[in-house]
C-alpha cells in the first residue's frame, strides 16, 4: 500500500525512506528482510534489519499503541523537517499503524496527505 | 569478597535462573539437584537446566537486565525505604515447574495495593488473573493481543491500558499496559515493567533493590542507533537520520513476511 499509494505518488526528492524490518512473525529472518525490499523499492529508500526488535521496543514503549501492545510493528512514522534524533529516537510529527481499528490506522492517502503538507517546509529548512 | 559474574544469563524464571550452560563450560560442583525433562515444557532447545536463588545462600544476587548478566556477591542491603529497597515475601507455586518459591513485592496499581510476582524476563508489563479485569479502571476495551499455551490448553492474551499509574517503590509508569488471561494464575510484573532495572536481591533478609542504572547508554537505543543498511551503502539509522534533517521522513516497521 506504502509503495502504491504513498511513494509513487510523490515525486519529490525532498522525501526519505527508513524501510526497518523486523522480526515479528515466524517466516521473518535477515534473508527475508533482504527479499522484501523489493516490497519498497525506490530510489528514496534505505533498508535496514533490526535483529532484536529495539526500535520497535523503544516506540513501543514510549507510544501508546493499540490494545496495549509493546512492540511498534506495521507502523508509518513521518518526521518533519528539523527533527533530530539525539539521545533517544524522536517521536513522530505524525504516525498511523496496522495493528487495530482506531483514528490512526493506515489510511494510504492520509499519510501521503500528510507527508505532502509538511514538503514545503524542507525547502524552508534546507535554506536556513 | 566473593563475587562471580555469569554472562549467559539467558532467561529469569521466578525464583528460579535458567542458563544455556554448555557441557564442560562450569567446573563441577556438590549440588543436590532434580530431574525434569525441560525440552517437555518449553520444547527444544531448552536450556540445559534451572538453578534455583536458594544455591546462592545468603548472598546478594543481582540481576542486571539491561545488560543481561547476573552477580553474585557477598553483602546486605539496606534497610526497606519503601523506594529504591522494597521487602518481598516468598509464596510456594506449585505448577509445571514443580513447587517453586516466588518472591512477590506489594506495587500499586490505579491507586490499588496489589501483590505482584516478580517475573523479570516473563511476558508484558502488568498481567493479572482474567477475574481480576473489573477490578482496575481502564483506558480501553480489553482486545485480544494473542493466546498462551499451557498444559491446561490454549488460553487468549487481553490487553488493554491502565487508567492510573503502576507505582514500583520511586518509579512511576503512567497508563501501563496490563494483560489478562485465564492462564495467569497470579499477578505478575513482567519484562515490559522490570527490562530497564537492576535488581538486587538480599535472600536472607527478603529485601530487594530496584534501581534503574545512571550513567549507562540504554541498551536498545544503541542497537537501535547503530543499525546498518542489509544491503548497499550508508551509515547507521542515526547518522542517515540526522544527515537527512531537512528533509520529510518517513520511517515504517515491517515484518518482512
Amino acid at each position: 500500500m506504502v509503495h502504491d499509494e504513498v511513494l509513487e505518488k510523490i515525486d519529490n526528492e525532498d522525501l526519505s525512506v527508513f524501510a526497518i524490518w523486523m522480526p515479528v512473525l515466524g517466516s521473518d529472518n535477515a534473508e527475508a528482510a533482504i527479499d522484501a525490499e523489493s516490497l519498497l523499492a525506490d530510489p528514496r529508500a534505505r533498508h535496514y534489519w533490526d535483529e532484536g526488535n529495539s526500535l520497535g521496543k523503544l516506540y513501543g514503549r514510549s507510544l501508546k499503541l493499540p490494545r496495549g501492545r509493546q512492540l511498534a510493528w506495521d507502523i508509518y512514522f513521518v518526521y518533519e523537517p528539523g527533527v533530530r534524533w539525539d539521545s533517544e529516537p524522536p517521536p513522530p510529527t505524525q504516525w498511523m499503524h496496522q495493528l487495530g481499528l482506531d483514528e490512526r490506522h493506515l489510511d494510504g492517502d492520509k499519510l501521503r496527505e500528510s507527508i505532502e503538507a509538511l514538503l514545503p517546509t524542507a525547502k524552508a529548512a534546507m535554506t536556513n | 569478597m566473593k563475587h562471580t559474574v555469569l554472562r549467559t544469563l539467558s532467561a529469569v524464571m521466578p525464583w528460579t535462573m535458567v542458563f544455556g550452560l554448555a557441557h564442560g563450560q562450569s567446573d563441577p560442583v556438590d549440588l543436590p539437584a532434580t530431574v525434569r525433562d525441560l525440552d517437555s515444557i518449553w520444547g527444544e532447545g531448552s536450556p540445559s537446566g534451572v538453578l534455583g536463588f536458594d544455591l546462592f545462600g545468603d548472598r546478594l544476587v543481582t540481576l542486571d537486565l539491561p545488560l543481561q548478566r547476573l552477580v553474585v556477591k557477598d553483602g546486605q542491603l539496606p534497610a526497606p525505604d519503601g523506594r529504591e529497597v522494597l521487602s518481598f515475601a516468598v509464596v510456594t507455586r506449585d505448577d509445571d515447574l514443580g513447587e517453586r518459591r516466588v518472591p512477590t513485592i506489594e506495587v500499586q496499581a490505579a491507586g490499588r495495593n496489589l501483590k505482584v510476582e516478580l517475573s523479570p524476563l516473563g511476558f508484558g508489563t502488568l498481567t493479572l488473573p482474567k477475574d481480576q479485569a473489573d477490578r482496575f479502571p481502564l483506558e480501553t476495551e480489553p482486545g485480544t493481543i494473542g493466546q498462551t499455551r499451557t498444559p491446561d490448553g490454549v488460553f487468549p492474551i487481553l490487553g488493554a491500558s491502565l487508567e492510573g499509574s503502576l507505582v514500583v517503590g520511586s518509579h512511576r509508569f503512567e497508563n501501563p499496559s496490563v494483560f489478562f488471561s485465564e492462564a495467569f494464575e497470579h499477578p505478575s510484573l513482567g519484562s515490559g515493567t522490570l527490562e530497564p532495572f537492576v535488581l538486587t536481591f538480599d535472600l536472607a533478609h527478603q529485601r530487594v533493590r530496584v534501581e534503574l542504572p545512571t550513567g549507562r547508554a540504554n541498551p536498545l537505543f544503541a542497537k537501535a542507533s547503530a543499525l546498518r543498511p542489509q544491503t548497499g551503502e550508508g551509515g547507521d539509522l542515526r547518522s542517515e537520520f540526522n544527515e537527512n534533517l531537512g528533509k520529510v521522513r518517513l520511517m515504517v516497521l515491517l515484518s518482512p513476511t
